[in-house]
């Protein structure tokens, strides 16, 4: 065409692209392009849409309230072309975890579980056994909260666990991350850390190399406990934490060998609780046991 | 010249080490010029500013240029030649270099020689400033938490961030990369071809942005792509997608 005769062909096949290629093209656009526009366009890029690599890697919590309402785009669009008259976020799970094929390796759920939650951790407990990150919402009911360590095993090869709100269950989701996740290194929480929740680490987890604790209620016991049984820390974060300063030379000095320690904004008590700025998770370390 | 010793691409910017480099440079600077295809005309082949020996390099001794390019073979026969820093950004011709395969000529047997012209340009423009763990991490979707310090790995960015673009690559790929829907097509097969991510990233992503919003009836009139669905096929599709709605 543009160039010299006798070179390309004259109309690129883009219908029959490979699939690969067209899979680094979809990685790039949002849920809803590549749940509603690409597979319709034609059989082949329907194809490429449904390419497992495309679902292995799921960051649902960005922008979900308004990516799966039901009033979204998303519900609209597969309402539209799909005939689906009642888009639920749970369905809208099902249908990624059966495109990733059980190849899923990233997960990040956003608070739009159902209460209990019980249906949708078993389909992330049946579909991913190559688990590697997952983040979890604040999990609404204890009974999911009891399920939680019940399903750790299913994960085996989990290397980052996000539990935005401890659980109560914590110490034994940890216990259980310790026996049956080797390659476990990664964990970020945030709460009211108690004894049982430290020691559990501090027991449980002596390889890992990462933990976020923002803002939480973190008693400098508890702190250093933590430093003291987690041995290989290499990035360590607590900030904005209430129970420990972050001017204490005691802490600061165990955590000299931590490659990235960040402790920046903690106080030992807080004085901002009392103009009433609840910003900073009041609830969950006022609620003291 | 300065030899700063370093194995190969362990450094992540590369000194201007020369007079090879230097005329590559200008060589590939003026064939930019003449080769940024416009959309509707007739181009002429690009300038071959690769293909002949600029890309050769003096008998000094640099720690890269010692070496002599690859050689690329284009399925129409032509060669077209790379310089071996240029060659690093592609994964497949790293491997070769590594394993002492690349002293002969390599066949390219999908690529047209206009088109390998390109991505060579690509390259050889890329090639100086080629880092590759820089790429692998800015390409990691996950990075583990808590969040990175440095804003280029964070995988949300502030909205009055800006990125430091010190080289003005970008402005040079993005008109690198307005080419007409078939160069384009026929380069990012190329890149895959030869594993070439950043080029493969920047074509893919053109085309993720002409598709993104867009309804699949405009997708098909864009890319001339005919709708091969036949009415069971269409209710087959539906049913792929609804089933997981049903209670």
């Amino acid at each position: 065409m543009e160039l010299t005769a006798g070179s390309i062909v004259a109309a690129p096949a883009w219908g029959e692209m490979e699939t690969d290629c067209l899979a680094h093209v979809f990685r790039r656009l949002s849920l809803e392009d590549l749940a509603e526009a690409a597979p319709l366009v034609c059989r082949g890029w329907r194809r490429a849409a449904a390419d497992p690599s495309l679902w292995r890697a799921l960051d649902l919590r960005h922008d979900h309230v308004a990516r799966f309402m039901p009033w979204s785009p998303l519900a609209a669009a597969f309402a539209r072309r799909y005939g689906v008259a009642r888009f639920t976020f749970a369905g809208f799970l099902r249908l990624c975890l059966a495109r990733a094929g059980g190849s899923l390796s990233h997960l990040e759920l956003p608070p739009l579980l159902s209460s209990p939650a019980a249906a949708e951790l078993e389909l992330v407990a049946a579909n991913c056994p190559k688990l590697h990150q997952f983040a979890l919402p604040p999990l609404l009911s204890s009974a999911d909260e009891a399920r939680l360590p019940e399903l750790i095993p299913r994960w085996r090869h989990l290397q980052h666990l996000e539990l935005e709100s401890k659980p109560s269950s914590f110490p034994a989701v940890v216990a259980q991350l310790g026996t049956h996740c080797p390659g476990f290194s990664g964990l970020k929480t945030s709460g009211s850390i108690k004894p049982e929740d430290a020691a559990s680490m501090a027991a449980s987890l002596p390889g890992l190399r990462s933990l976020c604790l923002d803002s939480s209620y973190l008693p400098k016991q508890e702190l250093l406990a933590i430093l003291a049984g987690c041995k290989h820390l290499v990035d360590f974060s607590a900030r904005n934490c209430v129970g420990f300063s972050e001017k204490d030379e005691e802490v600061i000095g165990r955590g000299a060998r931590i490659e990235r320690f960040e402790i920046g904004g903690s106080r030992f008590v807080d004085d901002e609780i009392m103009a009433g700025d609840d910003e900073f998770c009041g609830s969950s370390y006022v609620d003291v046991m | 010249m300065d030899s700063t010793a370093d194995p190969k691409g362990k450094r992540p910017l590369y000194q201007e080490d020369g007079l090879a480099y230097a005329r590559a440079a200008a060589a590939a600077a003026s064939a930019t010029a003449a080769a940024a295809p416009d959309e509707e005309e007739a181009k002429p082949k690009p300038k071959p500013s690769s293909s002949s020996e600029e890309a050769k390099p003096e008998p000094e001794a640099e720690d890269q240029a010692e070496m002599p390019p690859l050689v690329l073979v284009a399925e129409d026969g032509v060669e077209v030649s790379i310089s071996r820093r240029a060659a690093r950004m592609s994964h497949m011709l790293r491997l070769l270099m590594e394993d002492s395969c690349a002293d002969g000529p390599i066949p390219a047997p999908n690529v047209h020689s206009d088109i390998l012209d390109l991505v060579v340009q690509y390259c050889e423009k890329h090639g100086p400033y080629y880092d590759p763990e820089a790429s692998e991490r800015a390409r990691n979707p996950f990075p583990p938490f808590p969040v990175e310090l440095t804003p280029t790995v964070s995988s949300i960015k502030p909205v009055t961030y800006v990125d430091p673009d010190p080289h003005g690559l970008k402005d040079w790929d993005k008109d690198f990369i307005s080419l007409d829907n078939s160069t384009l097509f026929e380069v990012i097969l190329a890149a895959n071809y030869l594993n070439i991510e950043d080029l493969l990233d920047l074509g893919t992503t053109t085309v993720a942005d002409m598709m993104r919003g867009k309804k699949p009836e405009e997708i098909r009139e864009i890319f001339e792509i005919e709708n091969d669905y036949t009415p069971e096929q269409e209710a087959e599709l539906r049913k792929e997608n609804a089933w997981a709605f049903e209670d």
